[in-house]
């Protein structure tokens, strides 16, 4: 082959522009660290990364909403205990006042204590988490227990708060109120049972005290069951917590796998075009600077 | 015998015609960079002899003719592959751009504002009468139908950039047609003489070269050395001396973009748009045409399909304020709202169509054509689903009033159609561009997550409902919205990765054709010296020769004196 100037010149010149095209491509890589920076350089790849994106982001969400929740049940379930201490005292009251040594006057100030018992399940009911009324269901504007103990909260069956904690599944993060302290038409009403403990004691009635007792009785029962839900609840968030975690841990490897480059392979990459790139500006200062000139005197 | 006069005139000649080498070797050093440059060599010729005693004896040397070094084999793969060339790089470039718009990996994509603005809802739900909560959905909402109207913009941006290009493209294409008759004339009346038009060929050769990468061509060299040249398949462009303009005209039924037209004699206007097969034209009408349209019918389709499905179920739901029915984004794709219609400009009749949505559930985000035809001294209608070719025709009268619906859109006709007159609608059209979210920040109660209007304050059913169209398969019954999204990523992707590997290739193989032009045309300098030395040499000999001749006269003039 012939070989004039131009062939000479755009051969090193085209070979040099190669290399620096290719060393361009692999800086992008080395300082984003991603082996795709458009979807051109991989489109099946930029396709699974959006999809693992979107998975991460639900996923993280899932995590997030399951620490609301686990949040909410927290503090329902200390509301429940503390009621079910309430009602431990109450009970111990109520069979004290029983015993026959007690006067009328001393049911009475029995009476009063229960009274305060009573002003404390008041105030456990209407709870506030975050500035919301825990017990009121959907309601959050007024205490879900008005002052005499009626329930206003979202009637029986609904006022369930849920939130996903997976693709579908979900979780309610609240009791409504008619379910642990009871309503006039939903389980025992607690406040009620406190508040006829109260009138018996200051009427001086055991058989009203002895009604009321069964009554504090069952709503303990209620509270355990509540309490056991609770509980159930919060295991299987955990769980599912856990489960999501390790899901994230997946994902981010696999995503990981797709996009981000292996530092080892780009540097030496980049090490052996740097090296062409080198040897292709040596050539070329080397046979530009020759001329014939140079030996023509 | 010969004569010392002859001598004088051998030597004469020889430096003439030496002295013409040097100048053709000066003329190739001086090109040596010149783009297009074929190197040119003199023929040296033996003039004729006479015939003398003792027998034929020369009289010189003859510069005969300079010829170019040239192979028109190779100068046509690479008029070829700069047809090619050109198609590519522009189409190239315009992905590269595009794909760009559409994948961030830094997560800022319409995916990542997708996933954020679902993630805003669950964070919502968990707290339904959260101001903070509501806010920051908001937000969301408007940042992803801001990015979506951000793509839609530079996507239309481009497109009219393509379109200016046309134009110019044009204006380059017939200045360079020009000047290739202008040298057409040149080049035979030098041939004609009987001269080699050596650096006119080579200019109309690069001048060629140019075109090609413009526009594909045909060509052939007649017996005068005149090129003609027909662009885009039909369109002769140059002919001897004359040369043919392309121009443009608005074409109403695209946008009001250019259509590229030939008219020759100026009465009669040929569309050659779609008979443009390859170069840089074709790269640009492909992208404005073809790329563009369909990925912006996809970020329409995505658009609307977020707007749809998002406020079918917000209007179902109560904001804190109890209010129901509101949407959530505009456009809101309610029953009753009017939909892109298209009459094109070739519609005969004066009849009117609109259309509406009558059943949002049922929309497909595809495009409809709407055609009459003649059945007898019936006109008949068509709707036909572009996308699956499913279609519904009846008659159409005026009385009663025709309005057929067609997959959750009212067609209400009225007037006169005639057959042939055809219409587009779409009920997704410029979804992307005018997409925003309906409820400003000073009215967050308005965000319906309840499902009752009172005592709602915690109630985040409906919430729940729109979180679940994240999975749900909302984008033609299908895909998810990002599941959807994902998909015209690959597709734009997989169509630069296309474009840039035979876009490379194909510069690849022209540095190659170039590589093997310049190594039968280029000019070397160690060539060009070495000759140069030579012609000196023979010059300095030939000098001499007129020396030695008026030695041997001196010597003559001598005995005689």
């Amino acid at each position: 082959m012939r070989v004039s100037d131009k062939v000479m010149y755009n051969t090193t010149t085209q070979n040099m522009q190669m290399s620096l095209e290719k060393i361009l491509k692999l800086q992008e890589n080395i300082s984003s660290g991603k082996r795709i920076n458009h979807p051109s350089d991989d489109p099946i790849g930029a396709m699974k990364i959006i999809d693992y994106n979107t998975s991460i982001s639900k996923v993280e969400q899932y995590q997030r909403n399951i620490g609301n929740a686990t949040a909410f049940l927290g503090v329902t379930e200390s509301a429940i205990s503390s009621t079910q201490d309430v009602l431990l005292r109450a009970k111990e009251l109520s069979l004290s006042a029983l015993n026959e040594t007690n006067s009328a006057a001393d049911r009475a100030i029995i009476a009063e204590e229960v009274s305060e018992l009573y002003q404390q399940v008041l105030q456990t009911a209407n709870t506030k988490f975050n500035g919301r009324y825990i017990f009121g269901g959907y309601n959050t504007g007024t205490p879900p227990y008005d002052s005499v103990g009626l329930y206003e909260g979202t009637a029986s069956p609904d006022g369930y708060i849920e939130i996903e904690v997976d693709s579908g599944s979900r979780v309610a993060i609240n009791i409504p109120g008619y379910r642990v302290f009871g309503s006039p038409t939903d389980g025992v009403d607690i406040l009620a049972a406190l508040s006829s403990l109260e009138t018996a004691l200051n009427n001086d009635d055991s058989t009203g005290i002895n009604t009321a007792m069964i009554n504090i009785d069952s709503a303990m029962d209620q509270l355990n069951n509540e309490l056991a839900e609770v509980g159930a609840k919060m295991n299987r968030l955990e769980t599912s917590d856990s489960n999501l975690s390790k899901l994230t841990l997946d994902l981010i490897t696999y995503k990981s796998k797709i996009e981000d480059v292996d530092i080892t392979e780009v540097i030496t990459d980049l090490a052996i075009q740097e090296n062409a790139l080198e040897a292709s500006r040596a050539t070329l200062s080397r046979i530009l600077q020759q001329s014939i000139l140079d030996f023509l005197r | 015998m010969g004569s010392i006069n002859n001598i004088l005139g051998i030597a004469k000649l020889a430096m003439m015609a030496q002295q013409t080498a040097i100048q053709v070797t000066a003329h190739n050093i001086a090109n040596v960079n010149t783009k297009g440059y074929s190197r040119q060599e003199v023929v040296f010729e033996e003039t004729t002899p006479l015939n003398w005693n003792p027998g034929q004896i020369g009289t010189g040397v003859n510069a005969a003719a300079i010829l170019r070094k040239y192979d028109s084999f190779i100068e046509g793969q690479i008029t070829d592959n700069r047809e090619s060339y050109g198609n590519l790089d522009i189409q190239r470039y315009a992905l590269t751009n595009i794909e760009n718009l559409f994948y961030d990996s830094y997560g800022a994509g319409i995916d990542n504002l997708l996933n954020d603005f679902f993630s805003a809802m669950q964070d919502l739900s968990a707290n339904p009468s959260g101001t903070p909560e509501r806010v920051a959905l908001l937000s969301k909402a408007d940042a992803l139908a801001d990015a979506i109207n951000n793509i839609y913009s530079d996507l239309f941006q481009l497109q009219k950039d393509m379109n200016n290009q046309v134009n110019q493209t044009i204006n380059d294409i017939n200045s360079i047609t020009e000047q290739i008759a202008d040298l057409n004339v040149k080049i035979s009346q030098a041939e004609t003489a009987g001269h080699n038009a050596n650096d006119y060929r080579d200019m109309r050769g690069k001048l060629m070269n140019d075109l090609a990468e413009l526009v594909d061509i045909q060509y052939f060299e007649d017996n005068t050395g005149q090129v003609t040249i027909i662009g885009g398949g039909t369109a002769l462009l140059v002919e001897r001396g004359n040369s043919w303009d392309l121009g443009t005209e608005i074409n109403s039924d695209n946008n009001d973009y250019y259509n590229i037209i030939y008219n020759p004699g100026g009465n009669n206007s040929v569309d050659l748009t779609n008979n443009i097969t390859n170069g840089k034209l074709k790269g640009l009408i492909t992208i404005r045409d073809t790329t563009l349209n369909e990925i912006i019918d996809d970020i329409d389709r995505l658009a609307a399909s977020v707007a749809n499905e998002i406020n079918q179920v917000h209007r179902g739901g109560f904001g804190l304020d109890g209010s129901t029915d509101n949407d959530f984004f505009t456009p809101s794709f309610k029953t009753g709202d009017p939909v892109s219609v298209t009459g094109f400009s070739t519609n005969s009749g004066t009849g009117d169509v609109s259309v509406t949505i009558i059943d949002p559930t049922l929309l497909t985000y595809h495009n409809y054509e709407l055609t009459f035809s003649a059945n007898g001294s019936d006109t008949i209608y068509t709707i036909t689903n572009k996308t699956t070719n499913v279609s519904t025709s009846g008659t159409y009268t005026t009385i009663p009033p025709t309005s057929p619906t067609f997959q959750g859109l009212t067609f209400n006709i009225t007037g006169t159609h005639d057959p042939g007159d055809k219409y587009t609608v779409s009920a997704h059209k410029d979804a992307a561009k005018n997409l925003q979210v309906a409820i400003s920040t000073d009215e967050t109660y308005k965000i319906a997550a309840a499902m009752q209007a009172v005592d709602n304050g915690e109630d985040n059913r409906n919430i729940l409902t729109l979180v679940g169209l994240q999975d749900k398969l909302s984008v033609d019954g299908t895909s998810t919205f990002n599941g959807y999204y994902s998909s015209v990523v690959g597709e734009i992707g997989a169509n630069s990765q296309y474009v840039n590997n035979s876009s490379m290739a194909q510069k690849f193989s022209l540095e190659q054709l170039d590589n093997m032009r310049e190594s039968v045309s280029g000019v070397s300098m160690d060539e060009e010296m070495a000759n140069l030395m030579k012609y000196q040499n023979a010059y300095e000999a030939a000098a001499r020769l007129i020396t030695v001749s008026d030695e041997l006269l001196q010597t003559l003039l001598n005995i005689l004196g």
